[in-house]
């Protein structure tokens, strides 16, 4: 399993990548700094869009619905979110 | 001129063109299987759906020669919508149209109605439209690209005894639709309804000769509606022939309401 500074570097590169934002780039966002409001001024789609990235470069399952608000709280706590996934994936 | 990013390409039945993949529910009779008859001759590659009539979806895949592939699915089980547009992705490819055909009628006077018929008809109607939106969304906008079409009827917009239950719930998708058209258009996902008119299908065969007469003697357009002229209208919408509409509903319904 990646370890969480990989999972972490990685996931600002899938949410430049995949959502298009513009002028950021991956090493501009903090592990903490949020990714909604005031912070990288996300939206809930931009949450959905991620979801369907992460799932596609992590190969497990996210429904939207059962993921809660906290997890797209910062880099941070998805990389935690992803890392759990991986590890309940069955081999 | 480049085509919007959520547009859905022209389908193309040229060789190595990719085909974009639609999904309809409720496939296999009626406006569903004209539906999706018309998305496989202009270039579409179609999963339906059936749920009883297992000969009518076979054969009609079987008519269509590998341009559409059957599905079974249940609107009112909670984890279906999801598992069947992962299969779909999966055995057809990534959903570009979702088509929300598939629907449940029956009729029943409001002041008789039981509590559990109430619930059954608004969670299979507008309930199963919700969760099949809910299941492709996301891909959707992950790829900036998909057009859905809701199925609505008549009833919505023109009351009919006997049909409180049903009435909601075709009311509730045309709200879902403006809604919703409103929360992906910023991806250039779009989303839009048809109200088909009385249209002779197996759904509504129960229907008294006297009503029906009743009903198409307010129709101008002395042919009456087909389910072939539903799908046309279903079709454009899915298209990139109407990339500058959504949030909108059609009624297709041969000056019914005129």
């Amino acid at each position: 399993m990646p370890d969480t500074s990989a999972v972490r570097s990685r996931i600002k590169t899938l949410l430049v990548e995949s959502l298009h934002l513009q002028g950021t780039s991956p090493s501009d966002i903090g592990d903490e700094s949020p990714l909604f409001g005031d912070g990288l001024g996300l939206d809930s789609v931009d949450a959905l869009e991620l979801m369907v990235a992460l799932e596609k470069e992590y190969g497990i399952r996210i429904e939207g619905h059962q993921v809660g608000k906290e997890t797209f709280t910062s880099i941070s706590t998805l990389a935690a979110f992803v890392q759990e996934r991986l590890a309940s994936k069955p081999s | 001129m480049t085509a919007p990013s959520g547009s859905v390409p022209a389908p193309s039945s040229g060789a190595g063109a990719a085909r974009p993949v639609a999904l309809v529910t409720g496939g296999s009779r009626g406006i569903g299987r004209a539906t999706v008859t018309l998305l496989a001759a202009e270039g579409w590659n179609v999963a339906f759906t059936w749920r009883e009539n297992e000969a009518e979806a076979r054969a009609l895949a079987e008519r269509l020669e590998g341009r559409a592939v059957p599905f079974r699915f249940d609107l009112r089980d909670r984890e279906a919508a999801g598992r069947l547009a992962r299969e779909v992705e999966e055995k057809v490819g990534p959903i570009a149209g979702l088509v929300n055909n598939a629907g449940v009628r029956r009729d029943g006077l409001l002041a008789a109605l039981p509590d559990a018929e109430w619930e059954d008809l608004l969670d299979a109607n507008l309930g199963g439209v919700f969760r099949c939106c809910r299941a492709v969304i996301p891909s959707m906008l992950y790829r900036r690209r998909g057009s859905i079409v809701n199925v609505s009827s008549m009833t919505a917009v023109h009351g009919l005894a006997g049909q409180t239950a049903y009435g909601a719930a075709k009311a509730g998708v045309l709200g879902l639709t403006r809604s919703l058209a409103r929360e992906v258009g910023s991806r250039g996902l779009r989303v839009n309804a048809v109200i088909p008119g009385f249209v002779p299908t197996a759904m509504v065969a129960d229907v008294p000769p006297e009503k029906v007469k009743a009903l198409r003697s307010a129709e101008a357009l002395p042919a009456g509606v087909t389910p072939e002229g539903v799908a046309e209208a279903i079709v454009f919408l899915l298209s990139d022939k109407s990339t500058s509409i959504t949030g909108q509903t059609i009624v297709i319904d041969a000056g019914l309401l005129a």
